[in-house]
């Protein structure tokens, strides 16, 4: 058996080694990816904001 | 003495600060995760026992430890918003809730998927997986009840009284390997004087922990930041902001490039148009 294909096979513990490191990566991924996007769109909602509010006081 | 704490604890500031330290945490955290991976599913040996079923502790331990520690730092800081009535304080409390439910989801997933080959066993009712699983609901508990009331302070109240009763769950997480001797095996890293395990085990994990830790305060800079122009929308640094980004300096220089913020494309008058086809800002006053 090639290296790498020994690799993924983690000693016969494929099924809950990947998993683990997989759903890890996922959660974590995605609450970044989550709270980027969400500051994004609150800046440009929050400058819109601002922006019309200075516009009426003038 | 109050002065600096007036600066430092400014709303403008604490925004800045977070724009300029998020992307070297988020480097910080790359590196110390690409080096614990390899170090820990390359490098380390087998265990005697386990096999290779073991290295779910890298994934496992780091995050276990982080859901203790961000639910820690929610809570004194939701007790320094209730004594203090410091605004900061209950932002960076409710910044830290979603990422501390993802660690303590993580960690009980990765122990179910431990325990099974370990244990023989998906789950069992002792004293740490009950007590991390109350952890979760403490964390869900918190970010429901911040938007079960129509009031936002009454929900920020209620919310951080939550945290603050809540933390006495740390404890008792802590020490539910020793106070219930049942299937959960007891810590590996705190011992010190007699650590057990291989340095070539030992060096990978705590790579994890900083790495993890790193992430935390990362993504905890950008949702601070998040938190701080939703409750400051209405104030003047924020509009200074808005002026500065609709002026010719540029819209992402205004508050730092670091949090996943790409370049953004311009109307004829200047006001930033968002990729997604956000609501622009209104032309007509």
């Amino acid at each position: 058996m090639g290296e790498l294909a020994e690799f993924f096979r983690m000693g016969g513990y494929a099924l809950y080694v990947w998993p683990a490191f997989g759903i890890s990566a996922l959660v974590l991924g995605g609450i970044v990816i989550w709270s980027a996007r969400e500051l994004k769109q609150v800046r440009i909602e929050t400058y819109g904001k601002a922006r019309t509010a200075r516009r009426r006081r003038t | 003495m109050f002065t600096w704490f007036h600066r430092f604890g400014s709303a403008p500031f604490v925004y800045r600060a977070a724009g300029a330290v998020a992307p070297w945490l988020a480097g910080g955290c790359a590196i110390a995760l690409l080096a614990g991976l390899w170090l820990g599913l390359v490098v380390a040996p087998a265990d005697y026992e386990q096999g290779d079923s073991y290295r779910i502790i890298y994934v496992h331990v780091p995050a276990a430890w982080m859901s203790m520690f961000v639910y820690t730092v929610m809570a004194l800081s939701s007790a320094v918003f209730l004594i203090w009535r410091l605004k900061l304080a209950d932002v960076v409390a409710s910044a830290s809730a979603p990422i501390g439910a993802a660690f303590t989801l993580i960690a009980l997933v990765t122990g179910s998927l431990w325990g099974k080959p370990t244990w023989g066993t998906w789950w069992v009712w002792d004293g740490r997986l009950t007590s991390e699983l109350l952890l979760l609901f403490l964390y869900l508990g918190y970010m429901t009840l911040r938007g079960a009331f129509e009031q936002p302070r009454t929900a920020e109240k209620a919310a951080a009284m939550l945290a603050v009763i809540g933390i006495v769950n740390i404890p008792v997480i802590h020490f539910s390997v020793e106070w219930w001797n049942t299937l959960h095996q007891p810590a590996t890293i705190t011992k010190i004087d007699k650590p057990s395990m291989h340095i070539s085990m030992l060096r990978p994990l705590l790579l994890m922990v900083l790495a993890f830790q790193l992430l935390y305060f990362a993504n905890l800079a950008v949702r601070v930041r998040t938190g701080l122009l939703r409750r400051e929308a209405r104030s003047s640094w924020v509009a200074e902001l808005a002026a500065k980004a609709a002026g010719g300096t540029g819209y992402a220089t205004s508050g730092g490039t670091a949090s996943g913020i790409t370049a953004s494309v311009r109307n004829g008058d200047g006001s930033p148009v968002s990729e997604q086809g956000a609501p622009r800002a209104t032309d007509h006053g």
